[in-house]
């Protein structure tokens, strides 16, 4: 009897999860901007992903007889100041975006999480100092921030990655450390207080877990603005160095060839913007997902 | 009032000083030797010490800090060393190109965002609406770099209308300040609009309408006003962004602003001219949130009201 009773309790709960994935499903999919989102957000992660066997040509070699071509058969959106298959550089330069876009902002996110849910678990003098430390890095402009952060460590991809995730590390505390607040007070921490739990068991098994949402939200719309911020230091000649792909980069050297290569300025930056606008897509999409008025209004 | 604005300006003070003490040790990070880069690397051993005992390299970090910030209350930001002038000096004669382009990009955002907005709004679900609102989410996604470019491929070299760039009368202003204001101008269209709906809706605004009052009066007088609050909290965070972005528009358009003399120090490995801008800028963008937080009480009476009791 008893497993015949643990069936139906497994049925009712994968009935019920079912359910909940098809709600999910229905209204993700009735808003039209969060499926441009997921779709473009897909494409972006699929080239970057499969980029050295999609892309046509080597990244990284050119034929001088073809520098500055317009787009053609053979090269679809032109070639680049050394000749170099602008569409090949483009596939690797989503490679590289997403790559930034995904280490800084889990590095951000990662240090921005222990110093919100340390803050808002111990409250006092740890809440306090760390906050201040927080509230001092937002005082900064991001970009100035990470401009002397690069003026010092050097120039570099690896730099660049380490400067823009510093300066998003003070959105994800103060974030962290709201949510944590709000859930701290529910019964079920006060309840493993009182069996003896540890910190760190309470922090990470009842804090955390109930405190994912407006982090993944953020972490989302971050990437974004991670590869946007990116973008403009490589842009400026501080970040990801030529010869390698990445499109900010790649306008920088397109400005050179204004008069005579608008191709090489056009689609690099319509792609950058294709990127940026999936990413905020789709993390305006989870928002809305995640807020349960909207959800009950649909 | 006057007490809530003692307060708030003080409240500045410790995050100015701490502010300070960051960006300096920021700027203790350098890897090598910072007196054998501004030596060069041809320098003898003994121009090196010259160098770095000019500079105090060779005192304790306290001594150091305590000389910066002597330093600091005296208007004393360094030396350039590219320049070889006062860091202040050189700051000075760029900071009028960069408050000209930031004042013109707020201004060109919020006139023509909170215009496009309102229509929005009052135009709910109409084909301007949904163009209006599908080139403001655009444009928050759009590199503002990249837009430059394009506007001087488009204006200055296909037509000819527009200088390349430069700094002289207002056909120089004209294309980096459209680059600049594009994503501040799609902020603040979409923040307009959704705070107007909210607005509109609302008692006293219906309470306006039965009293037969005329739609503009009402939307002036009423909606925008309430709608202000928001607005301004945004502009103000958003300026930051902003400055930011200048830094990007005076390369594309060759401003002799700030921005573009940050990124000559910062390829020319000019420390001090770096440090002395990064502090300009950070004191900028808190001032400027200081009186975004001071706009409240003269926006919002009930700010102004809950600040007199607690006092």
């Amino acid at each position: 009897m008893a497993e015949s009773g643990d069936t139906v309790n497994v049925e009712l709960f994968d009935e019920r999860s079912k359910g909940e994935f098809r709600r999910t499903l229905g209204f993700i999919g009735r808003s039209k901007s969060t499926v441009v989102g997921l779709a473009l957000t897909g494409m972006f992660l699929f080239v970057a992903i499969t980029a050295p066997w999609i892309a046509p040509y080597d990244p990284l070699e050119g034929d001088l007889r073809d520098r500055l071509a317009p787009p053609s058969v053979e090269h679809p959106l032109g070639n680049d100041a050394t000749g170099r298959d602008l569409l090949s550089r483009i596939i690797y330069g989503a490679r590289t975006s997403m790559w930034i876009g995904l280490t800084a902002t889990g590095l951000a996110m990662l240090v921005g999480i222990i110093l919100g849910v340390v803050s808002a678990f111990y409250g006092g003098m740890w809440d306090m100092t760390l906050m201040r430390l927080v509230d001092v890095l937002l005082t900064f402009p991001p970009l100035i921030l990470a401009i002397a952060l690069i003026s010092v460590l050097g120039k570099g991809t690896n730099n660049l990655i380490l400067a823009v995730s510093i300066s998003m590390v003070p959105i994800f505390a103060r974030l962290a450390r709201g949510t944590v607040l709000a859930v701290k007070e529910n019964d079920y921490v006060m309840a493993a207080q009182s069996v003896g739990a540890s910190d760190w068991r309470i922090m990470t098994r009842h804090l955390l877990p109930n405190s994912w949402g407006p982090v993944i939200v953020q972490a989302t719309l971050g990437i974004g603005m991670a590869v946007l911020a990116a973008a403009s230091l490589s842009f400026l000649g501080l970040g990801v160095q030529p010869p390698d792909p990445e499109w900010g980069s790649m306008l920088s050297q397109a400005r050179e060839y204004i008069r005579y290569a608008p191709h090489f300025i056009a689609f690099p930056g319509a792609v950058l913007a294709l990127f940026v606008l999936g990413f905020n897509l789709m993390g305006d999409g989870l928002r809305d997902l995640l807020d349960p008025k909207l959800r009950r209004q649909v | 009032m006057a007490t809530y604005v003692i307060r708030r300006a003080f409240l500045i003070i410790p995050t100015a000083l701490l502010v300070v003490t960051l960006v300096f040790f920021i700027f203790r990070l350098v890897p090598g030797d910072v007196a054998r880069i501004v030596a060069g690397e041809r320098a003898t051993e003994e121009e090196v010490a010259l160098i770095r005992e000019q500079m105090g390299l060779n005192d304790p970090i306290h001594v150091q800090y305590a000389r910066y910030l002597w330093g600091l209350a005296h208007g004393d930001l360094g030396r350039s060393l590219t320049y070889r002038r006062q860091v202040l000096d050189e700051i000075i004669s760029r900071v009028p190109a960069t408050l000209e382009l930031a004042l013109a990009g707020i201004g060109v955002s919020v006139i023509i965002g909170v215009g496009t907005g309102i229509i929005s709004a009052v135009k709910r679900n109409t084909i301007y609406d949904y163009t209006s609102m599908v080139a403001a989410i655009s444009g928050v996604c759009v590199p503002n770099f990249w837009l430059g470019l394009l506007l001087i491929m488009i204006f200055s070299v296909s037509l000819g209308w527009l200088p390349t760039g430069g700094r002289g009368g207002l056909k120089f202003l004209i294309l980096p300040t459209v680059a600049l204001s594009a994503r501040l101008i799609a902020i603040i269209a979409r923040l307009t609009r959704s705070t107007m709906l909210e607005v509109i809706s609302g008692d006293y605004v219906r309470t306006a309408r039965a009293k037969g009052l005329n739609e503009r009066v009402i939307l002036a007088r009423h909606a925008l006003r309430n709608a202000m609050i928001p607005l301004v909290t945004i502009v103000g965070l958003q300026f930051g962004s902003l400055l930011a972005g200048s830094i990007v528009v005076e390369t594309v358009f060759a401003w002799p602003g700030m921005g573009s003399l940050l990124i000559n120090a910062v390829n020319s490995r000019d420390y001090p001219m770096v440090q002395g801008i990064t502090l300009v800028y950070t004191i900028a963008f808190m001032v400027v949130n200081l009186l975004t937080d001071l706009s409240y009480g003269f926006l919002d009476p009930r700010v102004r009201l809950a600040e007199g009791r607690e006092g």
